[in-house]
């Protein structure tokens, strides 16, 4: 089913004239909303992480801002669960279809507010707009934790003693470490990745120390440990766990350690 | 030297020591009458029951010992004894005395580990717009302090941060230019115990699991029986840095509770262990402050949970039969949550009531079995664990829910040998919850690990001879074999087989006198046979070194490759692959104990076949360091580096990322590592 176009909200031209107060031109229309996957899983118990592409067709022509300011949790009846603040924009030539891609972290309390109100779904939706709008949806099925689609849950970065900050002496073995709450099963792909010494707080230039290929099944927690750090040369360092898949919506925050001198 | 005789009935004296307080390093001087030489070899001194007579000086009429090392503050015996002519011992004087940091202190002691760098970059291209100035300060300290004295002490440790950046500081810029890691506080005066800080108030069980949190907590513990109890109120959310005090302050974001635990068998004080935990609390328990490394779902909840754990130790330890059950509270939205983002709470749910046990039982049929004379160890066993869907607590964020395991597991250890066996049978929707599906799986897991231990005798000179040409080898296979089925339709899941993940990690190590190395290979292999999901194999290998060549140089190579391959991709999506190539090498070299050099090579390439990833990178990094002043004691140290970074990233797909840039700075260092 993923590509298919799931329901679009074609609002009449007259009305979108009145309500657009004749700002809006009357040939430039959202016509369509498409998402990909249209449908996912989601565990009860816990928050979720899915994300989706989204395929915005327009018939505006000329240059044209297609936004969508943010997505909604909704049941299927129609009640709102959360909102997801995030806003998409972009700018496109149309007529033309333009592809918006994100990742939405679905909070436990959502799911759990769905499933006790007697739904076994509830519903992602977005609306686009260029001065018209359309929307579209994805359904999220409420399951098991080991049913769901595999996604991160929550991440903790620490080191081998499980403290977030540590100053070590020049020579000292120090690895790091990962804590990572998921849902579902798949292989997970990413690498550990530090900066420094002393690196641009702002714009890290990360080198990979290793890469991580592991295959996380059951729904658990699962405990990943870094190679050994290097800590040959003085100074402060980042070090973090950069997940490529799959895709987390929360901030994969790197934590620090600083190599000093230590007491003999 | 000629001695007059002593009489048969002469007493030594422990002389007082030169200043108010018998320090750690001290002479202890005995007085001794007139002794004729063979009299003096007829004594004999012990000093905590452990005989010190060689380390004695007899000069003039005193028998002094000077401590080879400082002796540990607290109370001491010194013992001398006289073994007669006809072969009584005599036990001529013994005395207990105290070794203190000064008279009003037992112990007293401060140590500091500080390190301060001030580096300037003397030449750069390439860097971002946003890379820091030309100058930079930074350093860390570590403090550590004790007192003591008679049936009290207290401890304290603290770890400070310094940079001109405070954008590298854990709380990011505009908090300043100095923050702290982490601190504990430690008192302990007969059975109380307080701590303030970081630190676990409690043991691991169901409803508090890795749960070390900034807070304070407060306790009695009794020797003579075992029991003890503990009250604690520590900060829900990780939080690090100069703020949030004791992170007691909020009672939003602030878990309390107690855990009382005792041996009630008298007799036998391991016999058997109850332990009993209440807690409650809320706050975002999923996610931490910035700079603690923690992500994940920042909603606030919060919850109660009790907890009572039963461990008992049968049979001469041979059998081990812990119970824990324990019951929660939760709140899923706390307070309520704003879900239209209007700055008011629309909705609020009620708290979930729900369960949770687990039994284990172990049996080691023997302590002292040996087969072939070495040691023979045989451990089989059994797990029932039951935690229901909406089972959860504040203070375990990890805790996983919704699961009932049956597992059996076994165990044996001989001659370097050790295997481990587990099956399983695991179930979702314990609560039998009418809209969900409920999944069963299947859990194998078997690992095998071999270290031969080589007889190595001793040659004529007493030297070992060398390692074999294989080194001192170490086998490592571990297999993971799981697959899951729906057993119950519901929420679009049909019946039937689900998924199937087969995991094999083959990993082989050699160690020799002055260098090892290591290689893995795992295998990995993950079907979805619902069709949300591709199926994936993946592959990866690893090859790690670590040489020493003569004394002066270290490498340490290493090289990773890993390919993960998609199949049978769902509807709309293409199958991918995505091959991984990571090698680094680190190079040390010492020209002297004052000057050393580093050298850190690293390349990276990583490529996807539909081209979502094209990223390849390399790093050079390299310093040349000169202590011109080692540090010792109160005497600070310096050292003068020059350090070049070399960056290249080249990412086809996002090209922002790009970046081909060099720096190279110099830096004086001052470290200080005093102790008082």
């Amino acid at each position: 089913l993923r590509g298919e176009i799931v329901r679009i909200s074609l609002v009449p031209l007259l009305a979108l004239w009145v309500c657009g107060a004749g700002l809006v031109s009357a040939q430039a229309a959202v016509t369509a909303v498409s998402a990909a996957p249209v449908a996912a899983r989601v565990g009860l118990g816990s928050g979720a992480s899915f994300s989706v592409n989204w395929n915005v067709t327009t018939s505006a022509a000329g240059a044209v801002t297609l936004s969508s300011a943010r997505g909604e949790l909704r049941t299927p009846a129609g009640a709102l669960l959360a909102t997801v603040g995030q806003p998409l924009s972009r700018a496109a030539s149309g007529p033309a279809a333009v592809a918006f891609s994100e990742t939405v972290f679905v909070p436990a309390d959502a799911i759990h507010r769905a499933h006790k109100e007697g739904f076994d779904r509830l519903l992602y939706q977005r609306s686009f707009t260029d001065g018209v709008a359309a929307s579209g949806q994805v359904t999220l099925a409420i399951v098991t934790q080991r049913a769901a689609d595999f996604g991160l849950s929550r991440l903790q970065l620490g080191f081998d003693d499980g403290r977030p900050l540590r100053i070590a002496a020049r020579g000292d073995k120090l690895k790091a470490q990962a804590e990572i709450g998921y849902a579902g099963g798949g292989i997970l792909k990413g690498a550990w990745e530090i900066a420094g010494p002393n690196p641009d707080a702002d714009k890290p230039a990360w080198r990979a120390l290793a890469n991580v290929t592991e295959a996380l099944t059951g729904a658990d927690t699962a405990i990943l440990a870094s190679p050994l750090l290097p800590t040959d040369i003085g100074g402060p360092y980042l070090v973090r766990l950069r997940v490529d898949e799959p895709a987390a919506r929360f901030d994969l925050a790197p934590i620090r350690y600083v190599v000093g001198e230590k007491q003999p | 030297m000629a001695w007059a005789a002593a009489p048969a009935d002469w007493k030594p004296e422990l002389l007082a020591q030169a200043k108010d307080a018998r320090g750690p390093s001290e002479p202890l001087r005995v007085a001794l009458p007139p002794l004729d030489a063979e009299a003096v070899r007829r004594l004999s001194f012990e000093l905590d029951d452990i005989d010190i007579t060689g380390m004695v000086a007899v000069q003039g009429n005193q028998a002094v010992f000077t401590p080879p090392q400082p002796l540990a503050f607290g109370r001491h015996q010194l013992r001398l004894v006289e073994q007669a002519a006809d072969g009584n011992i005599l036990e001529r004087g013994v005395w207990t005395f105290e070794v203190r940091k000064t008279a009003a202190f037992r112990e007293a002691q401060l140590a500091a580990a500080t390190t301060l760098s001030a580096a300037r970059r003397i030449a750069d291209d390439g860097l971002p717009p946003t890379a820091p100035g030309r100058n930079n300060l930074n350093g860390a300290a570590q403090l550590q302090g004790r007192l003591a004295d008679a049936g009290w002490r207290a401890t304290g440790q603290l770890d400070l941060l310094f940079n001109s950046n405070g954008a590298l500081l854990p709380r990011g810029a505009d908090h300043g230019h100095i923050d702290m890691a982490d601190f504990l506080l430690t008192a302990e005066a007969g059975p109380v115990v307080a701590r303030a800080g970081h630190h676990a108030a409690g043991p691991d069980n169901l409803i508090m699991n890795g749960f070390r949190r900034r807070g304070v907590s407060a306790g009695l513990r009794s020797a003579d029986t075992g029991a003890a109890a503990t009250v604690f109120s520590q900060r829900t959310q990780e939080v690090i840095g100069f703020n949030e005090g004791l992170g007691i302050g909020d009672a939003g974001n602030r878990v309390d509770g107690v855990v009382v635990s005792g041996r009630p068998v008298a007799s036998h004080r391991d016999a058997l262990v109850l332990s009993v935990t209440y807690l409650a609390g809320e706050g975002p328990v999923y996610a931490g402050l910035p700079g603690t490394g923690i992500a994940g779902d920042t909603t606030i909840t919060g919850g109660r949970a009790a907890d009572i754990v039963a461990d008992a130790n049968l049979l001469e330890r041979r059998l081990r039969l812990r119970g824990e059950y324990a019951a929660t509270r939760y709140d899923f939205d706390g307070n309520g949550r704003d879900i239209d983002l209007d700055g008011a709470i629309d909705s609020n749910q009620e708290p979930e009531r729900d369960r949770a046990y687990a039994a284990l039982l172990t049996y080691t049929p023997w302590h002292d079995k040996r087969v072939d004379d070495k040691p023979f160890v045989w451990n089989l066993g059994f797990e029932n664990r039951r935690v229901g869907t909406f089972f959860r607590s504040p203070a375990n964020p990890a805790g996983v829910s919704d699961r009932h395991l049956l597992r059996g597991f076994t165990g044996v250890n001989w001659s370097g040998l050790d295997a481990q066996l587990s099956l399983g049978r695991e179930t979702d929707n314990v609560n039998d919850l009418s809209l969900l599906p409920r999944t069963a799986t299947r859990l194998g897991m078997f690992s095998v690990n071999y270290t031969p231990n080589p007889n190595l005798q001793p040659q004529p000179d007493g030297s070992l001879p060398p390692f074999p040409w294989y080194g001192r080898p170490n086998f490592n296979a571990a297999y993971i074999d799981m697959n899951q089925d729906v057993e119950k339709a519901g929420a679009g899941l049909a019946t039937g087989a689900s998924s199937a993940t087969r995991s094999l990690a083959l990993t082989a190590s050699f160690t020799y006198s002055t260098w090892s190395w290591f290689l893995n290979h795992t295998l990995g292999r993950y079907d979805n046979f619902i069709s949300l999901q591709a199926d994936t194999n993946s592959r990866l290998t690893q090859l790690n070194a670590n040489l020493r060549l003569g004394e002066r140089l270290t490498l340490m190579p290493m090289l990773q490759h890993s390919e993960v391959e998609e199949r049978d991709p769902p509807a709309g999506f293409a199958a991918k692959d995505t091959i991984t190539t990571t090698a680094g090498l680190s190079l040390g070299y010492v020209f002297s104990p004052r000057l050393y050099a580093n050298l850190g090579v690293n390349t990276n390439r990583q490529k996807a076949s539909d081209d979502s990833q094209d990223l390849r990178s390399r790093n050079y990094l390299g310093s040349i360091s000169w202590t011109a002043v080692q540090a010792q004691g109160a005497r600070a140290g310096v050292t003068f580096s020059l350090e070049g970074q070399y960056y290249d990233a080249e990412d086809r797909v996002l090209v922002t990322n790009n970046q081909n840039s060099y720096q190279v700075f110099l830096k004086t260092t001052v470290a200080w590592l005093p102790t008082f």
